[in-house]
Parts: structure tokens; C-alpha cells; sequence
């Protein structure tokens, strides 16, 4: 794994999660959630700030919202794919917006995988455990 | 023309020595008086010897037709009148093509605004349908995930009525999911905002991935679940995924209204042009009454009887839709407490020249898209 002295939320045993989620009940359950299944969650409320976090730290797997306050999810998405660091980071889409042409839309974006709101947590929790942890293993 | 003529002596014929000629005079046709055309006459007299006719001499002589003078005065004036009526005809005329055009314009410029207002109208309703389907989901997600969190005991213990409780409140949340997805999809429909992806498909696979989905539903409700496919293929051109979705509604349906330990059976058959599926049970039917409105919006066959079925009534109309937007038609046969048979009829396709064409690849696909999905 790469890690980054700038960076003071990277430990190499607790993989580090980017949450970019614009609803605070959403990002607060969902960052409680993740800091009790043992990661350290990084939060970021629009895509903008996302898009800036990307750009200086790095992270085991984010979790993005499309619907977002200025730069939307897609954008984010497209953008850290394009830049050479987070061009392999697994980044699971959640948004209510999940029909197949959505789905599709994503994927061709770069998403990993995309879960449609309302996700089953434990389903979520589940596949970001299988993904970060095979990034640690690396 | 020549007029010629003589006068003739019937009693002495050797008197008859003159013969008189008029005609369009050959040199020059018209002579000119006062600037104007004046036509010109010759007038030829011949002239006989007398006891030998070869010998003949001739006078001519040029006669022109003079009009009388006012006729030149009247000249201009019937000028001016013929060319003031022309230019009135022709500014008359002028002006009718001038209001011809600014009436076109004017239907132009209404056609314009009417179809900029329905493109903002499509736009407010694909952004009312986001607005909705974002603001209707969004509760679901805390509500629902912090539930799952407590029943699965993450946030310390929970006591055996409150896991009942909570149980009871993640059911119908998962109700309302339900519910809020039904109207999504159909919103979306109804608003030609669904994409259909048509290509040469077997239904046959969407019977068979329908009734597995179901399977355990069935199995749980202690129903029999039968499938009978053909032994070809049934082609036909169609999106797989929604006639899998058409098939499995209307498997569902009839688990739902089965009774415990009966029999629900999906077969299709070739027949006219068509394959025509066939899901049938044996549950508690639907009343006569009932029959001719189960198309319709919002409408549950057994409204009355306030049982708690899932959905909104708006199932089967999705269902309906789908089988439409395939050039097929939905008919339903029922007896109360006997069961009920749902038709379905779908046209023949040939089978596609390459098998490729029928797989996943997206490249080959016919997409037929009514408006750009851009809910986001």
C-alpha cells in the first residue's frame, strides 16, 4: 500500500475510507458505521471538497454520492480517474439514482461497483470489507 | 392576306378587262403616322387588252387606314389605365404574399415557443421525477440502515420486544421502498423517460429467470411453481430485462393471490405469429367487476377487501406497458375462487444472423430511446 507522511489519516492497519456524502444524517450513519467496523472515515459534504481531499490524501476505497451541492459525483469521479494516484482506488457509487442506464453511466465513469439508495448496509459494509481489504493485502 | 375581285359583264365577255386587288402590302407592312403603327394597304388594279389576255398591265397604288385623331389622345389615358390596373393587381398581389409571409412567421414563430415551452416542460418533469425520486429515497437510507444496525445487534443489545418492534417498523419500511419504486418506475414510464434496450431475445429466458427468482417466495408460501417452455427458441425483439421484470410481476401476483399449497403455472407457447405466455393460478380470482379496471391506474382488484398487498396498484399498468412498447397486448381471463389466467402475446422475431447479436453486446443492440435518461 502507499502511503503518504503528509497525509495524517493513513495507517497501514486501519484502511482509510473517503466518504463524500452531502446529507449529514446519511454521512453520519454511515461514517458511524464504518468507524465501528474498524476504518478511519475521511468526510467530505459536496464534491468540490471531495475532489480537493483526492487530490492531497490518499485512500483505501471511497464511497460516493451522485447528487451533490456544486461538483456532482460523476464529475469527482471522472476527474480522480483521470489523475494517475486514484486511477485503481475502488470507489463505490450509492445514489438513488441507480436505474440500468444510471448503473451503466457509472460504470463507464470508472465506478467500481454502485449500490442504489436505499442501500442495505450490511451488503455495503460487506463488499468495501472484500475490497479494502484485498487493496491491504497488496 | 389578298382580297382580289372584278366586275364581271355576263352579256359581253370581252368587256370584263379589270380585276382589282387589296391586300397587306408586301414591302412594308406598317407605315407610321405620329410616331404610331399605321397598317398599310396595297391596292392592285389589272388592267386586260381587249381580245388578249396575256397582256396585262397593272396599277398599284398604297392605301394606308388612318385613325381619327382623338383616337391619340385617348391613347395615353387607356396606357395609364391599363398599366395603373396592372401595378394595382400586382401591389394588391404584393401585399397578399407579404401577409401570406408574416402569417408564416408568425405560425413560426407560435411552433416555435410551443415546442421550446414542451422541451421546458419535459425538463421540469425530468427534473421533478429526480427531485422526487432523491427527496422520497434519501430518508429510507438512515432509516432503514440504522435499523439493520440495532437488529444486528452492532449498537450493544436489544431486548426481544424491541427487536420485534423494530422489525415490524424495517418492514414497512421496505413496504414503502417498494411503494416509492413502483410509482418511480411508473412515473418513468409514463413520462417516456425508460430507455429500451430491443434486441433478438428468447423469452424463453426470461420465463426461466423469473420463475427462479421466485422460486423461494413460492416455496415459503408453500406454492407450487411449474414452468413448460417450448423446445425452440422462442425469438422475439425485445428488452430482456424488462419482459424478465413483466414476467416476474405477474409470477409474483399470481403467488400472491394463490392459496397455500396450490399450483401456479407459467407456460409458453408458439401460436399465430406470436408467442403467447400463459401464468396461471388457482387463488381466489378476480370479480367480474373488478376485471375491466385492472389496467387502470391505482387500482387494486381487491381494493375492498383491505388486505395489505404490497404496492400501489400500479403493477400490473407497468406491466402493461411494457408488453405494449413490445407490439404485444395483456389480457386477463379470471373466475372468483376459481384462478385466474394472464395472457400475454408477443410477436415473432427471426432469429438474429449472428448469436452475438443476442448476448450482452452492447454495440449490436437497437437502442430505441424515447428522451435521454438524465436523472441526476
Amino acid at each position: 500500500m502507499k502511503t503518504s507522511t503528509r497525509c495524517p489519516l493513513i495507517d497501514a492497519t486501519q484502511p482509510t475510507i473517503l466518504l463524500a456524502e452531502d446529507d449529514p444524517d446519511q454521512s453520519e450513519m454511515l461514517s458511524d458505521v464504518l468507524k465501528d467496523e474498524g476504518y478511519v472515515v475521511d468526510t467530505a459534504f459536496s464534491g468540490d471538497v471531495a475532489n480537493q481531499k483526492l487530490q492531497k490524501n490518499t485512500y483505501n476505497l471511497i464511497v460516493l454520492d451522485i447528487r451533490m451541492p456544486g461538483m456532482d459525483g460523476e464529475t469527482v469521479l471522472k476527474r480522480l480517474r483521470e489523475r494517475e494516484r486514484t486511477a485503481t482506488v475502488p470507489v463505490f457509487v450509492v445514489s438513488a439514482f441507480a436505474t440500468d442506464s444510471d448503473r451503466q453511466r457509472y460504470a463507464e465513469s470508472g465506478a467500481t461497483a454502485s449500490f442504489s439508495k436505499p442501500y442495505d448496509i450490511e451488503e455495503l459494509i460487506g463488499h468495501i470489507a472484500t475490497f479494502t481489504k484485498k487493496r491491504s493485502a497488496l | 392576306m389578298k382580297v382580289r375581285a372584278s366586275i364581271l359583264e355576263f352579256l359581253s365577255a370581252l368587256k370584263n378587262r379589270h380585276t382589282y386587288a387589296i391586300g397587306q402590302n408586301t414591302d412594308a407592312m406598317f407605315g407610321f403616322l405620329w410616331g404610331l403603327p399605321v397598317p398599310l394597304f396595297a391596292l392592285t388594279i389589272h388592267v386586260y387588252a381587249a381580245h388578249m389576255p396575256r397582256n396585262v398591265a397593272s396599277f398599284a397604288t398604297l392605301l394606308s387606314l388612318h385613325p381619327v385623331y382623338w383616337v391619340f389622345l385617348v391613347h395615353p389615358f387607356l396606357f395609364a389605365l391599363i398599366f395603373g390596373a396592372l401595378g394595382t393587381m400586382r401591389q394588391h398581389r404584393d401585399e397578399q404574399i407579404s401577409h401570406l409571409m408574416s402569417d408564416v412567421k408568425k405560425r413560426c414563430e407560435e411552433l416555435c415557443d410551443a415546442n421550446s415551452r414542451l422541451q421546458e416542460t419535459d425538463r421540469l418533469k425530468t427534473e421533478f421525477l429526480a427531485n422526487v425520486t432523491h427527496e422520497l429515497k434519501s430518508p429510507l437510507v438512515t432509516a432503514l440502515g440504522y435499523t439493520d444496525r440495532i437488529l444486528g445487534r452492532h449498537l450493544g443489545d436489544v431486548t426481544e420486544r424491541q427487536v420485534k418492534a423494530l422489525e415490524v417498523g424495517k418492514r414497512n419500511l421496505i413496504r414503502l421502498r417498494t411503494l416509492i419504486d413502483e410509482i418511480l418506475d411508473f412515473s418513468r414510464l409514463d413520462a417516456g423517460k425508460v430507455k429500451f434496450e430491443m434486441a433478438p431475445v428468447n423469452l424463453s429466458d426470461a420465463v426461466s429467470v423469473a420463475v427462479e427468482n421466485l422460486t423461494l417466495k413460492a416455496a415459503e408460501q408453500k406454492i407450487e411453481l411449474h414452468k413448460s417452455l417450448p423446445a425452440e427458441t422462442a425469438w422475439i425483439f425485445g428488452d430482456l430485462q424488462k419482459l424478465t421484470q413483466v414476467v416476474t410481476n405477474l409470477i409474483d401476483n399470481a403467488i400472491k393471490f394463490s392459496h397455500p399449497n396450490g399450483v401456479v403455472s407459467a407456460k409458453l407457447t408458439p401460436g399465430g405469429g406470436t408467442w403467447h405466455l400463459t401464468i396461471e393460478d388457482h387463488g381466489q380470482g378476480i370479480s367480474a367487476a373488478a376485471l375491466p379496471k385492472l389496467f387502470e391506474r391505482f387500482v387494486q382488484a381487491n381494493g375492498s377487501l383491505g388486505r395489505p398487498y404490497n404496492g400501489v396498484g400500479l403493477g400490473l399498468v407497468i406491466v402493461k406497458k411494457i408488453v405494449e412498447q413490445h407490439g404485444g397486448q395483456i389480457w386477463i381471463e379470471s373466475t372468483e375462487n376459481v384462478g385466474t389466467k394472464v395472457h400475454v402475446q408477443v410477436p415473432v422475431a427471426s432469429a438474429p444472423a449472428t448469436p452475438a447479436a443476442t448476448g450482452t453486446n452492447k454495440d449490436e443492440r437497437k437502442e430505441v430511446a424515447y428522451a435521454t435518461d438524465s436523472a441526476h
